[in-house]
């Protein structure tokens, strides 16, 4: 027995010292100053700093700083090339910055499990959800697919997490004070929450499924579940819709793939209180695209969609309301291309300028257009809507190829326009003619796969920017000098190394927007940035290989 | 060498496990039988075991005895987890390994590659803890309870005397056919023969047949099934303690009935109400 | 050495193994890096965590600093603008404190102002390959330009059509010309943003095989400051519909099979089985809504292609599932009109790689409001991509089984019974039992008690062995325990004590020692054994065993019978057992996997009844007084 124990304790004594011999590893320490979009960032400081000073290329300055969450923020301009010395508290650093910011990593925040992930060869993300970032940037929402909504801080701090029961949230936006989060679900209901950004508690619900019908599927997408919330001052306006998979039609049971009812709601974001309704009685017999309104919020703009035509509210009508009354001002028809598209497709490829001049399109078979709606007025009285919408330009942003009698393109996702008229499209992947099929992935890239257009406002291109993967929900800044890009796996190539998060800044002339590239273990399938631009999110989701093996986690990145 | 008789013996250990009221512990047995059909929730079902293993550590079972269980227990585990893991087809599914990869020679083409599944194993995990749990309890209730009192504890719920008796008697001489088996089986292999041999079954029933005479007897000598109407020695009560715990017992079990009934009408459409969508997500996450 | 110092010894070479294994520092880190027309590529050799990237250029000047998201990766993509011929460094720091640092050189020639790529056939996977097309099928040329300057270029181009190529289609805007004799195709474009490209498709023929045509085109190329020509050739080799089939075959069909092209050993090929979702809520009046009434693929079809030439082949791979009858598409399996491309069926394409094989999995979608069962004929073709001659296709007879209402149907006949059984021997308890002496209950009780300790007990230890190893084919090694020794104790039993009741009882305590031993107390045992009770004593009966009372089956010509009955028996009640696991649990079979279970069982049974029946002679015998 002694013997035994010598040998337990001999045994013992070397393997900590094997394990203290390799557990020698250098430790990054150390402030270190990272020059970001926003400005030169000193992390790793450790207390609020009396004192800090700086000298580009050998001449001081005052610079303009302030503390937050163990990081001195300098709101400096930075020159590309210039030689920067920073002393904090008697600190010092220097470094020499480089020709493009680079993405200050703040916080990754692991969220919760997944049921489903997407898989390296299809098309589809499999997981919708949604992220939003404060008009100031301090806080963040997640409406997860993992059936919690989270409030963080930009730091990363946790504020509180909310368990939606048996619901998913898809949708999120925070009140132009960011004081509320509205939250949208999938679920029975299609409720609409605000919640209190600080405590998480619920001011008040409403649930849009008395509106468009109720149903106990037990998949997220057959569920009535809310498509939009968008934030108007005070207001915020919502839509949510439903498919009824199973109807009754000619005295029998019909199977219908399409959205059988949609309607949007205008509530007071303080209480609640509907404000109005669209339509005012019954429901739109389509879904719609995504809802954009004028900074003034006195119009509103979406588009019908559906792959059928849609009875009452047909497929590719471009419809404005009064922002203030909900009442229809504006409406134009477009029709499909033909051929093998017989649908228009507009989903998040519409967009009204914040001064509600121009309106941009672009439909899924790459036709952009720009309109002029500047004589469509709010306060249009009650009665036949305007339908001048003063077409400027239509351009085929992309061809569609026909390739055996196979088209190929690469769907039109993305419009915006800015106050100037100067429009910006987003493609994404590549599609053989089913867009939904699940059949497998082409063996080739259209050339305007992921593609990101810059057009004047007379429709000349200026430029264009090419990624590769399919395309996440993407956002852009107030003002639309910046906008982040979520970036999935290609499933054409069956590769994921261009995942990730990019920032492109749009003043940039010189056809080189990208600002940076944030690279993801998993695929990102949503993005969000401040309304200020400073601080940007990303939503993370594994992705499972060809062999079923998962890489990345299902996390939310904060970066500066 | 394995004890059967002690291994297939109740004990009279005289914990409160033991003084409990047999048709306490037949009723929770049933309940539990019928609870674990409904829990999907593996982390439910371990707790269940944990309970059933907790109880045989407090009725103080013999070490034997516990080896026993950890060994059927692990083993049964283990077999379900490991063949649903790996053969898992439903998706999605997550890789968590690989055991065979499709390069392997000879292997890999032929199987395309072995995996081991996340979504298996825990499918696996649940049908496994069903039955280790099951087992447990199963063999907690017998190690506990007398005979006599088992018996007794039938008749007292409706079970007709006789199928009582009939069940009591397999119940009791389980080790004794246990133990004849191994007799035989030993001078089988003694004389050469197989040890797996259908003809072992010839001598282990002979020796029933001439039991069952003898019980028979037995019994009928002490006026079994004299008369329609039975009397007892003992009499079974059961305390207020006990009445609480099974009503207690009886009202979790028919909570988590309803919990899955409401949910079940809910997900076919039958009857849904927004006010239960807490009920609805407790039922899913952890029911 | 004791058994206990020899568990403590492997138990410390182990955790010395694991610890060496666990503590003994990574693997060197190999990288190299590949520069691209967006930057750079860095490729590890191992997955590795990285932190930071830092690019510096050759005069040491700070590029870009590229933080990396938590996570391992082997490849990181770095976008920055690089000159020919320069020296880039890239600073790796880890996120283990570990460094790597390597060099790399940018290719000697300037990136091209404007690329320009001529691919014919169009869509294979790599543009230098060459592709095979059939001779008088159409096949499409793609042109792409792209200008990668932001100064306006103008591009005339000119695309010389080879002697044997005919062309069908000029795209809008591009005009054809002849010049001395030789067909051209001309066009002109200006570029004016950066990335903008021009990017047609030119339809054409090649009408004769053998012919090596080579399509060239010349780009003048003019940014105002400099004129300069780029040049693309596309060779493509015009082979027989028949030379091409020789080398590209549609090799196998299976359906069906699930996303990943797995198909399931149990379910048969060919053998399509379509239920509504939930029969119980159905009959319950429920909404159906959780039903796959959806526009998700029903099934999966599974085509593998072969290319044993020499050449890439982009193949478009159709699959159409016929009503053999008319040779129409049937409407049950149609497309839904927004897949597809409202063509009705499914197709994809694949580039065949030379001498490799490949597999296409596409849906099948089923219409469930014109589900009608029957056969049908799959047709799988391939056909060279951008041409229209199909080049090697497939047949596959399938079968469609709906709106199958067996399994209910019978499901609620066992627990009927069952009810019906459980409800009779509360009522008539007593008297049911009075039938049998004491001895005789004692004797039905050890038989019990036997067949629990001989049956179940190895069943237990042996069924989840059994599937790991053997799979669904695990009935081949618990038949003996299930069948071969239960019926064997079954009929002894009989032949010991032949009364009408002394099987069920038996049964019934079995089904109790298994419940309160081993916690199997499922609906399915419950119903099962219901079944196996009534079944057993019909069979028992008409079989003269227990109606006539006598002494056991003497003769072989018994015996037989007796194997038989219970043979049968065992067929009935476990075609049973898998209706209600259809039923309760929604398992599907196919039909062969059934036939094979019963098969096998019947015959485990008539060896278990005929050995039985000796051994019930046998103790009559010798051990009944």
């Amino acid at each position: 027995m002694k013997n035994l124990y010598k040998s337990i304790v001999i045994f013992s004594l070397l393997v900590i010292m094997v394990a203290g011999g390799g557990c020698g590893r250098k430790s990054m320490a150390g402030m270190q100053g990272i020059f970001t979009k926003n400005g030169l960032v000193m992390i790793n400081v450790s207390h609020q700093p009396q004192e800090v000073a700086m000298k580009v290329n050998g001449q001081s300055k005052i610079p303009n700083w302030h503390f937050d969450g163990g990081s001195v923020f300098v709101r400096e301009f930075w020159q590309p090339g210039a030689s920067y010395e920073v002393q904090v508290d008697g600190r010092n650093w220097a470094g020499t910055a480089p020709m493009k910011p680079t993405p200050l990593p703040v916080s990754a925040q692991e969220l919760g499990m997944l049921e489903d992930t997407p898989a390296v060869k299809d098309w589809s993300p499999v997981v919708y959800e949604d992220v939003a970032v404060s008009a100031d940037g301090r806080y963040i929402g997640v409406a997860s697919f993992d059936h919690n909504v989270y409030v963080f801080d930009n730091t990363g701090k946790k504020l509180w997490e909310y368990r939606i029961p048996d619901g998913v949230g898809v949708a999120a936006a925070f009140a132009a004070d960011g004081s509320k989060l509205f939250v949208g679900e999938s679920s029975p209901d299609a409720n609409i929450y605000a919640f209190d950004t600080l405590t998480g508690k619920i001011r008040w619900q409403y649930g849009m499924a008395a509106d468009i019908g109720r149903s106990t599927a037990q998949k997220w997408n057959s569920r009535p579940k809310i498509t939009n919330i968008v934030v108007m001052g005070d207001k915020v306006i919502t839509s949510a819709e439903y498919t009824q998979r199973v109807t009754e039609r000619d005295g029998g049971r019909a199977k219908v793939t399409y959205v059988t009812s949609c309607v949007i709601r205008a509530f007071d974001g303080n209480d609640g209180n509907p404000k109005w309704r669209y339509p005012e009685t019954g429901v739109m017999d389509t879904g719609i695209s995504r809802i954009t309104c004028s900074a003034d919020g006195g119009k509103i703009a979406f588009a019908n969609h559906s792959w059928s035509r849609g009875q009452f509210y047909v497929d590719g009508s471009i419809r404005l309301l009064a922002g203030s009354t909900g009442k229809l001002i504006g409406l134009c028809q477009l029709t499909p291309k033909g051929g093998k598209f017989s649908y228009v497709g507009i989903f998040d490829g519409i967009n009204i300028s914040p001064n509600g001049q121009y309106l941009t399109i672009v439909t899924s078979d790459d036709r952009g257009m720009l309109f002029d709606v500047s004589s469509i007025k709010a306060d249009t009285a009650d009665g036949e809507p305007n339908r001048d919408f003063r077409l400027l330009w239509l351009r085929q942003i992309s061809n569609i190829q026909q390739v055996g009698g196979v088209p190929v393109y690469a769907y039109g996702n993305t419009a915006r326009t800015t106050d100037e008229g100067k429009v910006y499209f987003m493609t994404g992947t590549t599609f053989l003619a089913d867009k939904t099929a699940t059949s497998g992935a082409p063996p080739f890239s259209h050339p305007d796969a992921t593609s990101f257009f810059a057009y004047s406002n007379r429709g000349e291109l200026l430029w264009k920017w090419q990624s590769e993967g399919g395309l996440g929900k993407l956002r852009f800044s107030r003002d639309s000098r910046y906008v982040v890009i979520p970036i999935q796996h290609n499933y054409v190539t069956r590769q994921k190394d261009k995942s990730g998060v990019y920032c492109l800044d749009l003043a940039r002339t010189d056809g080189d927007p990208l600002v940076w590239f944030y690279p993801l273990e998993g695929v990102a399938v949503a993005a969000g940035i401040a309304g200020d631009g400073t601080t940007v999110v990303g939503l993370e989701v594994p992705i499972r290989q060809v062999d079923d093996r998962p890489d990345g986690m299902h996390r939310l990145h904060i970066l500066q | 060498m394995l004890n059967w008789q002690e291994l297939t013996q109740s004990e009279t250990a005289g914990t409160g496990i033991h003084r409990l009221d047999p048709r306490v512990k037949i009723t929770m047995l049933i309940i539990t039988g019928g609870l674990i059909v409904f829990l999907d929730n593996p982390v439910l079902l371990a707790i269940l075991l944990a309970v059933g293993a907790a109880g045989m550590l407090i009725a103080r079972l013999t070490l034997i005895k516990l080896k026993v269980v950890c060994v059927v227990v692990l083993l049964g585990l283990w077999g379900t987890v490991f063949s649903q893991a790996l053969f898992y087809e439903q998706v999605p599914r997550t890789v968590m390994g690989t055991l065979i990869s499709p390069g392997t020679p000879v292997l890999g083409p032929l199987t395309k590659g072995v995996y081991i599944y996340r979504e298996g194993m825990l499918h696996g995990l649940r049908q496994g803890l069903r039955m280790a749990t099951m087992t447990t309890l199963g063999l907690l209730v017998c190690w506990t309870t007398d005979s006599r009192l088992l018996l007794l504890g039938l008749v007292r719920m409706r079970l007709p005397y006789s199928l009582a008796f009939m069940t009591v008697t397999a119940v009791r001489f389980i080790p004794v056919l246990l133990r004849e088996t191994m007799q035989v089986v030993t001078s089988a292999k003694m004389r050469g023969g197989s040890r797996l041999s259908m003809q072992l079954l010839s001598p282990i029933l002979a020796n029933c047949l001439r039991r069952a005479g003898t019980l028979a007897v037995a019994v009928e000598s002490r006026a079994f099934r004299a008369q329609d109407r039975r009397t007892y020695l003992e009499e079974l009560d059961l305390s207020l303690r006990e009445k609480l715990f099974l009503t207690g017992y009886l009202l979790a079990a028919a909570a988590v009935v309803t919990c899955k009934t409401s949910y079940f009408c809910y997900q076919y459409g039958l009857y849904y109400v927004s006010a239960l969508r807490p009920v609805y997500e407790f039922t899913r996450v952890y029911l | 050495m004791t058994r206990y110092k020899r568990i403590l010894l492997i138990v410390l070479v182990i955790v010395a193994a694991g610890g060496y294994v666990f503590f003994r520092g990574s693997q060197e880190i190999a990288a190299q890096v590949e520069f691209t027309g967006q930057g750079a590529d860095i490729l590890l050799n191992l997955p590795q965590e990285v932190a930071t990237v830092t690019v510096t250029n050759e005069a040491g000047r700070l590029l870009s600093v590229i933080t990396v998201g938590p996570g391992a990766r082997q490849k990181i993509p770095v976008f920055i603008k690089w000159e020919p011929d320069k020296q880039y460094a890239f600073e790796l720091a880890l996120r283990d404190g570990r460094g790597v640092r390597l060099t790399g050189r940018t290719p000697a020639d300037e990136l091209e102002k404007v690329s320009f790529v001529l691919q014919a056939p169009y869509g294979l996977s790599r543009t230098d390959s060459t592709g095979v097309v059939p001779a008088g099928s159409a096949f499409t040329a793609n042109i792409l330009l792209t200008s990668h300057t932001d100064q306006p270029v103008n591009v005339l181009l000119d695309l010389v059509i080879p002697p044997g190529v005919e062309v069908l289609s000029v795209p809008q805007g591009m005009q054809a010309e002849q010049r001395g004799g030789v067909q051209h195709i001309v066009g002109r474009r200006r570029l004016a943003a950066i990335n903008e490209h021009w990017n047609e498709q030119i339809v054409l023929k090649a009408a004769q095989e053998g012919l090596e045509p080579v399509i060239q085109a010349v780009a003048n190329i003019d940014n105002g400051r400099e004129q300069w020509q780029m040049t693309g050739h596309a060779a493509v080799k015009v082979a027989t519909v028949a030379d091409i089939a020789r080398n590209i075959r549609v090799q196998a069909v299976e359906v069906p099979v699930d996303v990943t092209g797995r198909s399931d050993p149990k379910a048969r090929s060919g053998s399509l089985v379509y239920a509504p979702a939930s029969r119980l809520s159905s009959l319950a009046g429920g909404k159906g809504e959780h039903a796959r009434l959806d526009d998700e693929p029903f099934t999966y079809a599974g085509i593998q292609l072969s290319n044993d030439g020499d050449d890439h082949v982009l193949a478009l791979v159709t699959v159409k599932i016929i009503d053999p009858a008319s040779g129409a598409l049937a409407p049950v399996f149609v497309s839904p009109a927004h897949k597809n491309a409202g063509l009705g069926y499914s197709y994809g394409v694949v580039d065949l790689a030379p001498h490799a094989f490949s597999q296409v999995i596409l849906p099948v979608y089923l219409n469930e409001n014109s589900a009608f069962g029957g056969r049908y004929k799959l047709q799988a073709e391939a056909s060279v991509f951008g041409a229209d001659q199909v080049i090697s296709g497939a047949d596959k007879e399938i079968q469609l089984i709906t709106r199958n209402d067996r399994p209910v149907i019978i499901t609620l006949f066992m627990a009927m019974t069952a009810l019906l059984g459980i409800g009779w021997l509360i009522w008539r308890q007593e008297a049911a039992l009075a039938r049998f002496t004491s001895k005789e209950l004692v004797i039905i009780s050890l038989f019990g008690t036997v067949t629990f300790v001989a049956v179940n007990l190895p069943e237990t230890v042996l069924w989840d062995m059994a599937r790991a190893v053997l799979g669904p084919f695990s009935f081949l090694v618990t038949g003996f325990f299930n069948q071969t020794v239960l019926y064997a104790l079954l009929v002894a039993l009989v032949v010991v004590l032949p009364h009408p009741g002394a099987v069920t009882l038996m049964i019934i305590v079995r089904f109790i020692l298994n419940g309160f031993i081993l916690g199997h107390f499922t609906p399915v045992q419950i119903l099962t054994c219901a079944v196996l009770a009534l079944c057993l004593e019909v069979a028992l009966y008409a079989a003269g065993v227990t109606r006539k009372r006598e002494a056991g089956p003497d003769t072989v010509g018994k015996v037989a019978l007796l194997a038989v009955a219970c043979g049968l028996v065992d067929v009935v009640t476990t075609y049973m057992n898998f209706m209600a696991y259809m039923t309760l649990y929604r398992l599907f079979y196919a039909h062969w996997y059934i036939n094979a279970v019963l098969a096998a069982g019947f015959l485990y049974t008539a060896g278990g009844a005929a050995i039985g029946c000796r051994l019930g002679s046998t103790l009559r015998r010798t051990a009944l007084d």
